[in-house]
């Protein structure tokens, strides 16, 4: 084939050439057959087209990404609304709720009665007295309590604490019962309903479910009356449910306080269940000038009970023990003078409590534990979150039962839906002049319930993802229990009642240590071992050598995973002293073997050049059992003789001067360091003055003297590290006490120190490989021209080989850094994933990649979680994607200039 | 002026050339030469001393080991292997729970060390017994330690490695054999045929109630299906109610009788036993058919041994799981790496191929096809877990959840589609390795020089032609570089896996499934090394078993690999001589 190919072109080349006797002459076909046309065009338009998709598909990754991360960061929206008149404009309800599906609301009127309507119609389903013959005096807020029978899944009630005037208390306890029907079992007009549109029935309302069931739903209102101990009004009543009990807090008219448990009693013989508050009556000191309190609370955990004054004045008791209780804090938590608190409701969980005043502000409080906290529990109260009113009285208020959401109704008819975590105002809606007297948020935070004097408004809302600012992402967030703002990162918990902290301020921090370390151990390897690559290794090894490293960066990085969570990581802690102490002796061998070789005549250091890679070999294992021996030696030195024990220290044990020296921390640092100006000493200055002076003396002469003069330079490192710490040491600083910003501190086996040596792994291939190619690729007649004006190798590499390959060498370290960034397996297996953010080379810490690994399969479909999560990946893309950029052009203007040159 | 001045006058113009004999020993850097050279050890070093440690690690793991019984100075026998051994720094309270002249004798032996103390980790197994499998002995405490001659290994179904010494061989609860020689003769005579008994229980198991139950659950599909299509009410709801009121009442029968053929098989099984007596001197009686493996390690030569450590390979590479992935094989691993890998080849090659032959062939060059082709590059280093990000959100979420409603809207709210799986793994690896390909195959291209191009032309050949006859052929080695680049890079990749389909452990490989196998999740060599390793119960007993996982996988991508390099070696080459 391939020969008749060649003949005819034979043929031209050679006129002289006569024609091959089998040559026909025959004028060949100048038509273009059809297939041949035919698929030409199919290929053309397949190939395009083909191309085209892929190209697509690819960009589609990022669009997708983004396009998944937009709705985080759009405003909540009223999708739908609607209003109808107030049927009775005398008696705000004291209590509004929705059902979940929004079909149905209840409310509950200060005179006892409870009413049942359709939401959408008004039409009323229920209305009864709950209490017959009794007058209400006191209720408590309402809580969602979750109850778990034994064998069934928790059933989630709305509790409420009502207290009379007899002094007696009853607990009710309400929630929407669903009741499920076949398709059979019920009657046709139901069955046509469309989905999500309700009927009434009985006293609930119908209505059609996605699975194909019908669903009736309806109130199911429990009432306990609990006995109470003495018979003096209550005036007013707070419940909380600590651990599986429920502790009921009350203030009668007589200026009682107690704190009761109730206890359930159940008769034998009747079957009959009987409910008995028993409990302590809590002292509480009396203040002048105020009568009597607005506002009582109990905690969470029924350990403290919060007495609050319209004027703002606040008082909190610690009854941990009831009998003795103490008065933990007082506090004026309305600053403004002339305001006045006309509202308080908790949130989910109980531990924030909002407080609208008489100016339209909400403030929200919380208990934090403190250091400067001056209590006799160590809490503190703090106001962390301030939303600003405009002068119009809050006039209620209701907080979600899933979030951190709140809705706020105001005395100009005004309503405001806020996301506390972040000081979110998420939506505003318009004044109507006519106060809004209650509030009812739907439990899947999708519609929003107002009642005023005039109308019934609804609104149905699109929450978006409210948990998601910027500002929540990227700066600090004063979240509940905290002291103070911080970046945190906490996506779930255990309980309903927990706020998620999106903060992705710390895995940015972790992604940034992880590279920042794993880089300082694989950019100097992998350059070095690039430079001897390209200008001294002899072909022959290289063709081996460099083979071997590129494989390594196809080593799964779940094998480098394992292996330096499960080998390394335990190695290195039980070798720790020797393996610090291996990074001075490995190079210092090194630089002691190149003064050796110094020492050697010419004539064999000459005839051993080939073989001085080999000798490396030799050098290395000096260096590593010199790093075993000098290692506890130093620790015995500097580290008060355990290197673990002196890194553990408590920072309390290391005020008092018994955590060891803080000597050691500080030549950790700056032994390294302090190379470099002695460094810059010798070759800005000395080396010339040096060279001048020994131009004449012989070749062991000057090899001897070079090695004075490296072992000066060692002696002067250490002088000047020595000094330099002993100078931080006197000033009273020590790396240990400073906090996040300390390189050192308390160890932990997966650390910053295994993944940088490790990750090193899967960095130093690709560096050393770019790196390498680059230097091979400057020209030849760059470095002949070199040797042959009588530079030596070295020169040439330093003075010609690397300015100009430096690009390309920038590029490779920009293309490690890529792949450091993003790297998952090895993190996520060798650190301990703690999203902390300290420069503390012994401590672990949480990568974007590997939360979105860990946290991925568990995140709910297209949830505000699932949502940061895509953010964090299309965070990594965009690094990856800049740099790897940044790295291309480098490159490709690099080589523009070889070929240049 | 004297001759003397003149001359001192031209001496001093001109000072005699000295001509220098050296270069100044500084411009060697031979410091620096020196500090090059050792990155590069190091780094070298590094690299293969991480290689050895695996497959060190990895190919001993299978290499039987004698039983030691050893007896501390408290008088506790413990038996067991050898498994590991470190030295460490006794603190001082570390002889405080000694006897007297025992401490004394610990201590001495310790200060003679320097401080320093041995202490080795006994794999002790009988995890039912002593619920503690492993063991750490401090040298200075043994007392003594032997090999006994009658101690045998029972590699288990369940619980693990059991070490003891034989008792009694036991036949329907009778004693038949009392001698340990004869236990074992007796133990080898029966195990055979017990396994086999037990092999065919578990095909039964499998093929027979796996089958019935799928069956049914097809039929009971089929009811739901006919009723969100036609409607409660219509004939077709009808027939498949009675085609699976049928079906569960053959099955039902069927099972039955699967189940007393399994009974009577367990019960032939549950005959043979054999009672073992632990160092504690517990007497546990042990069925025969729990045992998957024995043997007297102290007894055995070289050719036993040997035996022994390939038919544990055979295992590993040939069986599945047992013991939450500790033990038994990897077999469904190795099949769900191999069959991704194809698979994902199979998608990501054409169209690699057909990007780089438009990029480079058809497109029109400019500065937006620069962009796009830097971008294609800059792609490869984007982090793998985005790409699984993206897999789990478009292809599992967006794409397969569209696929359930259309095609499966029975099995909803179960997702079939809408979960990660088998086809969905391939295609997010595709999108992986779609730039490696690409770049490859481009750079391929390239590299076929114009001028064969241009003659192709010239002889009257249309641009397909000539791409199919000239410029494929020559690019075809750059092509299949691409290809095994792309297949090692997937094969190692286990980031995104973890979000789009591979499991701990699948009952099945997929190909056992049903149609189109695509769905099923899997099971991946190197999601399995970080399941084993860092998720299981018991970290020790586990580690002999990611060694050899992982063995396994660089195994399998060092191989792609040096594949590839090879490719591309004989490629330069070619090109070489092509050219001129």
């Amino acid at each position: 084939m391939a020969r008749h190919e060649v003949d005819p072109f034979i043929f031209v080349c050679d006129p002289l050439m006569k024609p091959p006797s089998r040559y026909s002459w025959r004028r060949g076909q100048r038509k273009t057959r059809w297939t041949v046309r035919l698929s030409e065009i199919v290929s053309s338009v397949l190939i395009t087209s083909g191309g085209i998709i892929t190209i697509v598909a690819v960009a589609l990754v990022f669009f997708f990404l983004a396009a998944k991360v937009v709705p985080l960061f759009l405003d909540a929206e009223v999708t739908g609304e609607f209003s109808k008149p107030q049927v009775q404009p005398d008696q705000p309800p004291r209590y509004l709720v929705m059902d979940e599906e929004q079909l149905m609301s209840w409310m509950l009127l200060p005179d006892g009665t409870l009413r049942v309507s359709q939401l959408t119609t008004g039409a009323q389903l229920e209305a009864k007295k709950l209490f017959n013959g009794e007058t209400m005096t006191a209720s408590s807020e309402a809580i969602y309590h979750d109850v778990r029978e034994a064998g069934t899944s928790a059933v989630r009630y709305l509790e409420i604490a009502f207290g009379f005037d007899d002094g007696s208390v009853k607990l009710g306890r309400f929630r929407f019962r669903p009741t499920f029907f076949d398709e059979e079992d019920v009657t046709a007009d139901v069955r046509s309903l469309p989905a999500g549109v309700g009927k009434p029935f009985q006293r609930g309302i119908i209505s059609r479910t996605p699975g194909g069931q019908y669903c009736l739903s309806e109130l199911e209102a429990e009432i306990k009356p609990a006995k109470s101990e003495t018979d003096s009004p209550v005036l007013l009543i707070d419940q909380s449910f600590p651990g599986t009990g429920s502790s009921v807090c009350t203030l009668h008219a007589n200026g009682e306080l107690r704190l009761n448990t109730v206890i359930k009693k159940e008769n034998l013989l009747t079957l009959e269940t009987n409910y008995e508050l028993t409990g302590e009556v809590v002292s509480y000191p009396s203040t002048p000038g105020r009568p009597r309190p607005d506002h009582l609370f109990l905690s969470a955990e029924g350990k403290q009970i919060f007495l609050l004054w319209k004027d703002g004045y606040l008082l909190r008791l610690d009854v941990r023990d009831p009998a003795k209780p103490k008065v933990a804090e007082t506090k004026d938590i309305l600053p403004e003078a002339d305001a006045e608190v006309t509202i308080v409701r908790h949130m989910i969980g109980k531990g924030t409590f909002l407080v609208g005043d008489s100016l339209g502000t909400i403030r929200a409080w919380f208990l934090a534990y403190s250091d400067h906290a001056n209590t006799s529990d160590g809490l503190a109260l703090f106001n962390a979150h301030t939303f600003p009113g405009d002068g119009s009285a809050v006039t209620a208020l209701t907080t979600s039962s899933r979030s951190r959401m709140a809705a706020a109704g105001f005395a100009d008819g005004s309503i405001k839906l806020l996301y506390v975590t972040n000081d979110n105002v998420m939506l505003r809606l318009p004044a109507t002049g006519s106060p809004v007297q209650a509030l009812a948020l739907a439990p899947k935070e999708n519609g929003l319930l107002a009642y005023d004097a005039k109308e019934v408004r609804y609104w149905e809302i699109d929450p978006q993802h409210p948990a998601v600012t910027p500002a929540a992402l990227f700066a600090k967030i004063w979240y509940e229990g905290y002291d103070r703002p911080e970046h945190v990162w906490q996506s779930s918990s255990g309980t309903d009642a927990f706020e998620p902290k999106f903060g992705v301020v710390p895995l940015v921090f972790g992604t940034i240590k992880a590279t920042f370390y794993s880089l300082l151990f694989g950019v100097p390897l992998a350059l070095l071992a690039a430079i001897y690559t390209s200008e001294y290794l002899r072909p022959s090894t290289k063709a081996v050598i460099k083979p071997t490293i590129e494989l390594m960066a196809s080593l799964p990085s779940v094998v480098l995973g394992f292996l330096a969570g499960l080998v390394i990581a335990p190695f290195a802690e039980q070798v720790l002293p020797a393996l610090l102490a291996g990074f001075l002796t490995i190079p210092l061998s090194f630089l002691l073997a190149a003064n050796i070789w110094q020492l050697l005549p010419d004539r064999i250091s000459l005839a051993l050049s080939h073989w001085r890679f080999l000798f490396g070999f030799l050098v290395l294992p000096i260096g590593i059992a010199l790093a075993v021996v000098t290692g506890p030696v130093l620790e015995e030195l500097l580290f008060a003789g355990n290197l673990r024990t002196w890194l553990d220290a408590p920072a309390d044990a290391i005020a008092r001067g018994e955590g060891g020296s803080a000597l050691g921390g500080w030549m950790l640092l700056f032994l390294p360091l302090s190379a470099i100006p002695v460094a810059l000493l010798f070759g800005r200055v000395l080396n010339r003055w040096i060279r001048h002076h020994t131009l004449h003396w012989s070749h062991f002469a000057c090899a001897v003297a070079d090695l004075l003069r490296f072992l000066t330079a060692c002696a002067m490192t250490v002088a000047l590290a020595l000094a330099v710490s002993w100078l931080l040491q006197t000033c009273g600083l020590d790396p240990r006490t400073l906090g996040n910003f300390s390189f050192v501190g308390p160890f932990s086996q997966r650390n910053a120190l295994v993944v940088g040596f490790i990750m090193g792994f899967a960095i130093i291939p690709i560096i050393y490989t770019v790196a390498e190619d680059a230097l091979s690729a400057v020209p030849e007649h760059l470095r002949a021209g070199s040797l042959a004006a009588g530079a030596t190798r070295w020169q040439t590499a330093v003075r010609i080989i690397i300015p100009t390959a430096m690009s390309g060498i920038f590029s490779a370290i920009m293309i490690g850094t890529g792949r450091a960034v993003g790297e998952t397996m090895i993190v996520l297996m060798a650190t301990g994933n703690t999203p902390v953010m300290e420069w503390n080379i012994f401590s672990g810490f949480r990568t974007l990649a590997a939360n979105i690994a860990v946290e991925m399969p568990e995140a709910v479909k297209d949830s505000t979680h699932f949502r940061t999560l895509v953010l964090a990946a299309l965070i990594l893309f965009l690094m990856t994607f800049v740099l790897n950029t940044i790295a291309e052009i480098i490159r490709l203007r690099f080589r523009e200039r070889a070929y240049q040159l | 002026m004297s001759l003397a001045t003149a001359k001192h006058d031209v001496a001093r113009k001109r000072p005699p050339r000295r001509i220098k004999a050296r270069t100044s020993l500084l411009a060697h850097g031979e410091h620096m030469v020196w500090l090059t050279g050792g990155a590069l050890v190091l780094a070298f070093v590094m690299i293969i001393g991480l290689l050895v440690l695996v497959f060190w690690q990895g190919g001993m793991t299978f290499w039987p080991k004698p039983i030691y019984e050893v007896q501390d100075v408290h008088g506790k026998w413990f038996l067991g292997e050898w498994s590991r051994s470190e030295s460490f720094r006794p603190e001082r309270h570390a002889f405080a729970n000694l006897a007297g002249d025992a401490a004394i004798r610990a201590k001495t032996l310790v200060e003679k060390n320097d401080g320093i103390a041995r202490r080795r980790l006994l794999r002790t197994g009988n995890r039912e017994l002593t619920k503690r499998p492993f063991v750490w002995i401090n040298d200075f405490e043994v007392e003594q330690e032997k090999k006994p001659e009658w101690a045998l290994i029972f590699e288990r179904v369940q619980w693990g490695n059991f070490y003891g010494f034989p008792v009694a061989f036991l036949v329907d609860g009778k004693v038949v054999a009392e001698k340990p020689a004869e236990i074992w003769e007796k133990f080898q005579e029966h195990h055979d045929e017990v396994r086999q008994r037990l092999e065919k229980r578990q095909e039964l198991e499998k093929d027979g109630l796996g089958t019935l139950r799928k069956k049914e659950n097809a039929a009971r599909l089929a009811v739901r299906r006919a009723e969100i299509r036609f409607g409660k009410h219509s004939d077709a709801f009808e027939s498949a109610q009675n085609h699976y009121r049928l079906t569960r009442q053959s099955c039902e029968q069927e099972t039955e009788r699967i189940n007393d053929e399994i009974a009577r098989l367990n019960a032939e099984n549950a005959r043979f036993q054999i009672k073992m007596r632990t160092a504690e001197g517990e007497t546990p009686t042990i069925s025969l058919a729990d045992i998957v493996r024995a043997y007297p390690a102290n007894q055995l030569d070289w050719s036993d041994k040997f035996a022994i450590y390939l038919s544990r390979w055979w295992e590993f590479l040939s069986d599945k799981p047992r013991e939450a992935n500790q033990e038994g094989g990897v077999y469904p691993a190795i099949w769900g790496t191999v069959a991704m890998t194809l698979l994902m080849t199979l998608i990501v090659v054409p169209f690699g191929v057909l990007a780089a032959l438009y990029l480079r062939e058809y497109a029109k060059s400019g500065p937006i096809i620069s962009a796009v082709r830097v971008s294609i590059g800059n792609l490869a280093g984007v982090p793998s877990i985005v790409f699984g990000v993206f897999g789990l959100g478009f292809f599992c979420y967006l794409v397969g959840g569209h696929i359930d409603q259309t095609f499966y809207p029975e099995r909803l709210p179960q997702p079939t589609f809408g979960t990660g799986g088998w086809g969905w793994a391939s295609l997010t690896l595709a999108l992986l390795t779609l730039p490696v390909v690409i770049v490859s195959t481009e750079e391929a291209l390239a590299a076929v020089p114009s001028s064969m191009r241009e003659g192709s032309y010239a002889c009257g050949a249309s641009k397909w032609q000539t791409i199919r006859r000239i410029v494929l052929p020559r690019a075809m080695p750059g092509i299949m570089t691409g290809m095994i680049l792309a297949m090692a890079r997937g094969a190692g990749e286990v980031a995104p896996l973890m979000l789009v389909g591979a499991v701990k452990m699948a009952p099945e490989v997929p190909i056992e499934g049903e149609f189109p196998y695509i769905q099923h999740s899997f099971m991946h060599l190197g999601f399995h090394i970080f399941d084993v390793g860092f998720q299981s119960p018991d970290s020790e007993a586990s580690r002999p078993m990611v060694y050899t996982t992982t063995m396994l996988l660089i195994g399998i991508v060092a191989t792609l690999n040096l594949l590839a390099i090879w490719l591309r070696a004989r490629l330069r080459r070619h090109f070489q001589v092509s050219q001129f």
